[in-house]
């Protein structure tokens, strides 16, 4: 019998009728999508003994205390310190995600951009520190803190004011920041300008303590002027919508309430602003009326001490001018004499060093333009924002470099010709230097849980090669620590609760052992008269002041729309922020990025707009995609997205879109892509 | 001649059934040695020991599964009987402080949860249940362990098509299922899958 095609085809089709009638291909599917889970490419759990860490959290510079929970001692959570009485944000829940970030950067690298695309080429450690010009005469360095007070800080000024030329560079709001804490605790009152108290402005702890006082109905009353109803708007007393980029005028119609004019030690000129600026002159430019204006001064001198906060969360704050009003109508309200506000201590210099020789911070802003040859950043823009445009524009028409010291691909450091990634937190010991809103500073040590990528630098190392000083970063920190220990100042709080006054610590050793094992170094804050001086504007400022004023009351801009820029620091800078997070606050609109646009029912209106449909934002010469996100919490006329160094951060580094060169209330407009 | 050609499509049936029934387990498991044998019998029966005493929780009431060294030296400091695994046992991992590589037949896929504190503190539910015989045998069965996903044939069940099978074998998610519907408790995707 001769063996035909069909009787092939006859045995193949019954065989494999066969095997659809067997077990196999149901199991193999279900195998399979296991297998897809448990591949090589996925990391591991692992498995073994499991030990409670104390330390703080050293994401971000509030130092929040945790208890590290590690299994087979690698950490499986974060949570606050149970002693500590307080709750851990988002951030600080997920902070030890963030050595498994998908933007680490493997190891020193070049940086190259071939048209939208970002290049990376490793470089070994020898190779990269070759690459770094030397530091003479003729060749300036500006060193870019991102996180000052630090021991690496300290090296890094000392290091600047041997190099003549050579800047110690930190962000304009954090230098502003620094200089005044406000004592929300003792604060009846508190007007929120243009801030978001109680949506992550602050460290949790002091959130949370303001939302408890307000729930138990303990007479603290919070006013919020705020040109969208935020969450801090909508959790206040009283919202008081203005026109965004208004802030400015709002506090000198209030000072002008508060008859600061008739002040003895205020400027001249200032004075006349003041005096001038009356609520009936100005009202309408705000957005609210004279009445309004009248009854929000009414109820911050109605019940004290009273207190004005302004500014963002570190990646949106107002401008320095806006900063010293909210300081005079602070000053004015009697915030500086009963302690409200109070001037915060700075951290002592570590041991061998010494305050006189050491460089002062210069705001970014105030470093000339074309004037750096070298230029080291330090650390991510995770805590702060710092534009591409103001690094750039620093940098010597000639042979520059600019070199990132960031442990992930930001957008900043995507710009940069070489990156020398450091640890990335709990990798190796890092530090937490206090809430730039606190009334105290604060310093804290964490401790490394993850074992150490391979390829990260200490910036100690980097600094070590141009200085030609190598110092371990470990011995850094413990010099740090030896100087705050040598002040004899302030008090050690241990992760229980308890607290230990620094002269009763035996030496820097035990200092360094408490702070290592979680305890927390504080300093309370002097009251703030002292720092007057520091804050009262120059007459370049009130200049400035004037014309802003003088612009804002003759209608500003002619566009229909101004831009309410939103934020909060994590999204603007994906590099803080676990990818948990960033998907979850993605995907649930919570905290939407700059690609979402927010405006009123009849602005979309107007626009020809719908809700969900992708619309071109244009302001000036630049324009931005949108995904318009129709909301009442805006009032017409304004459209709300969030601003910073890099929205959305996932997405691959290009030129900042039109959110991040916003000021507030830039007018801008929108229209059907 | 026809009636030959008829056999070829039952031929053809035959061997696909038998690669699925047969062949397929034959070669998807790949059968693993414990690195010791232990006997449970001897520790139950004789010793008079239960589960708990050894796969207790701990403090905070987390299962710890297998028992460390540790645990088992506070009676296996030395040699206390007669069997060559005993002495291998002391001599190889008591005395060196090593970690037997115990390979678990009930472990579960990492994107899987499961409290023992749940299920036998609060919910009563006896090891057997789960764990079968396992508490009385003599010896340790081998180890099979899934070629493509690497976890214990145990997870799926002795029988390819789980049928037939004992109501403790299969650790799979609809045997989990299977019992929360039969004793009405909740079930959540979030209370196995953190």
């Amino acid at each position: 019998m001769p063996l035909t095609r069909r009787d092939i085809l006859r045995f193949a089709g019954a065989a494999t009728a066969g095997i659809v009638f067997s077990p196999l291909p149901w199991k193999m599917l279900d195998d399979v999508a296991i297998w897809t889970q448990t591949g090589p490419w996925i990391p591991k759990v692992p498995r073994g003994p499991i030990s409670h860490v104390p330390s703080i959290c050293s994401v971000c510079p509030a130092g929040c205390p945790v208890t590290a929970r590690c299994v087979a001692g690698v950490p499986s959570s974060l949570r606050a310190a149970s002693g500590s009485g307080q709750p851990l944000c988002p951030i600080g829940l997920t902070g030890h995600h963030l050595a498994y970030h998908p933007l680490r950067v493997a190891g020193p690298c070049l940086v190259e951009h071939r048209g939208e695309k970002v290049l990376t080429t490793s470089l070994s450690l020898d190779e990269a520190l070759r690459r770094l010009p030397s530091v003479d005469g003729d060749r300036s360095v500006m060193i870019v803190d991102q996180r000052p007070g630090r021991a690496i800080s300290d090296r890094y000024r000392a290091f600047v004011r041997q190099h003549p030329g050579s800047f110690y560079a930190v962000p304009d709001d954090d230098a502003s920041m620094r200089t005044v804490g406000y004592d929300l605790e003792r604060a009846h009152t508190i007007l929120a300008v243009s801030t978001p108290l109680l949506d992550g402005w602050t460290t949790p702890a002091r959130t949370a303590r303001l939302i408890e006082r307000r729930s138990k109905n303990d007479g603290l009353r919070i006013l919020a002027a705020d040109a969208a109803r935020s969450r801090t708007a909508t959790l206040a007393d009283r919202w008081m919508p203005i026109r965004p980029g208004s802030e400015a005028a709002l506090l000198v119609a209030l000072l002008h309430l508060a008859h600061a004019h008739r002040q003895p030690d205020m400027t001249p000129s200032m004075r006349a602003i003041i005096e001038r600026t009356t609520p009936e002159r100005v009202a309408a430019a705000i957005g609210v009326t004279p009445v309004q204006l009248r009854h929000v001064y009414e109820k911050l001198t109605e019940r004290g001490p009273s207190l004005v906060v302004v500014g963002g969360d570190g990646s949106n704050s107002v401008d320095a001018e806006t900063d010293r009003l909210a300081f005079q109508l602070n000053r004015a309200l009697g915030a500086a004499s009963n302690g409200a506000i109070r001037q915060r201590p700075a951290i002592p210099v570590s041991e061998g060093l010494r305050e006189r020789d050491l460089a002062v911070a210069t705001p970014l802003s105030s470093v000339p333009d074309a004037s750096v040859a070298l230029v080291i950043i330090d650390g991510d823009e995770g805590t702060c924002h710092l534009s591409w445009e103001s690094i750039v524009r620093t940098l010597h028409p000639g042979a520059s470099i600019v070199v990132s010291l960031s442990p992930v691909l930001t957008a900043l450091a995507s710009h940069a010709d070489l990156i020398i990634p450091s640890p990335a937190p709990f990798e190796s010991f890092g530090e937490a230097t206090g809430d730039g809103t606190d009334i105290a500073c604060r310093y804290g040590v964490s401790r490394p849980l993850h074992p150490r990528r391979p390829g990260s630098v200490d910036p100690e190392l980097v600094l070590g090669h141009l200085s030609g000083q190598v110092i371990e970063h470990e011995a850094a920190l413990r010099d740090k620590v030896a100087g705050i220990w040598a002040s004899r100042r302030g008090q050690i709080r241990t992760p229980d609760g308890s607290t230990t006054n620094l002269t009763s610590v035996e030496g820097a050793g035990s200092l360094w052992t408490a702070l290592s094992e979680g305890a927390v170094w504080t300093l309370e804050g002097a009251p703030a008269s002292a720092s007057v001086r520091a804050l009262e504007s120059d007459a370049s400022a009130t200049d400035r002041l004037a014309a802003r004023l003088s612009e804002l009351a003759a209608g500003g801009a002619t566009s229909t729309i101004a831009v309410v820029p939103t934020t909060w620091a994590p999204v603007t800078s994906c590099s803080r922020l676990s990818p948990l997070m960033t998907k979850l606050y993605q995907e649930s609109g919570l905290r939407p990025t700059s690609e979402v646009a927010a405006v009123a029912p009849a602005t979309a209106h107007a626009c020809g707009v719908e809700d969900g449909a992708v619309a071109e934002l244009r302001a000036g010469e630049q324009s931005s995609k949108v995904k318009v996100r129709v909301s009442d919490s805006l009032a017409p006329g304004m459209v709300q997205l969030s601003a910073g160094p890099d929205p959305v951060g996932f997405r691959s580094p290009e030129p900042p879109a039109v959110a991040n060169a916003l000021p507030r209330g830039r007018a801008a407009e929108l229209r059907k892509s | 001649m026809n009636r030959f050609r008829v056999l070829f499509p039952l031929a053809g049936l035959l061997v696909g059934l038998t690669a699925g029934w047969v062949l397929f387990p034959a070669l998807l498991y790949r059968t693993e040695e414990q690195p010791l044998q232990f006997s449970h019998a001897v520790h139950t029966d004789t010793g008079g020991m239960a589960c708990a005493d050894c796969h207790s929780f701990d403090a905070d009431g987390r299962f710890v599964g297998i028992p460390t060294t540790a645990q088992c030296a506070s009676c296996h400091a030395d040699v206390m009987g007669e069997t060559e695994n005993e002495k291998r046992f002391v001599e190889e991992y008591v005395k060196t402080n090593r970690e037997v590589p115990w390979k678990v037949y009930a472990r579960q896929p990492d994107n899987a949860y499961f409290p023992h504190a749940a299920h036998v503190t609060r919910g009563g539910i006896a090891c057997e249940r789960c764990h079968g015989p396992h508490g009385t045998m003599n010896t340790l069965r081998p180890y099979q362990v899934n070629r493509i996903t690497g976890y214990s044939r145990d997870i799926w069940g002795s029988s390819i098509g789980r049928v037939g099978m004992e109501p403790w074998e299969g650790m799979k998610m609809d045997d989990c299922v299977r019992c929360h519907r039969e004793t009405e408790r909740a079930r959540a995707c979030l209370d196995c899958h953190k």
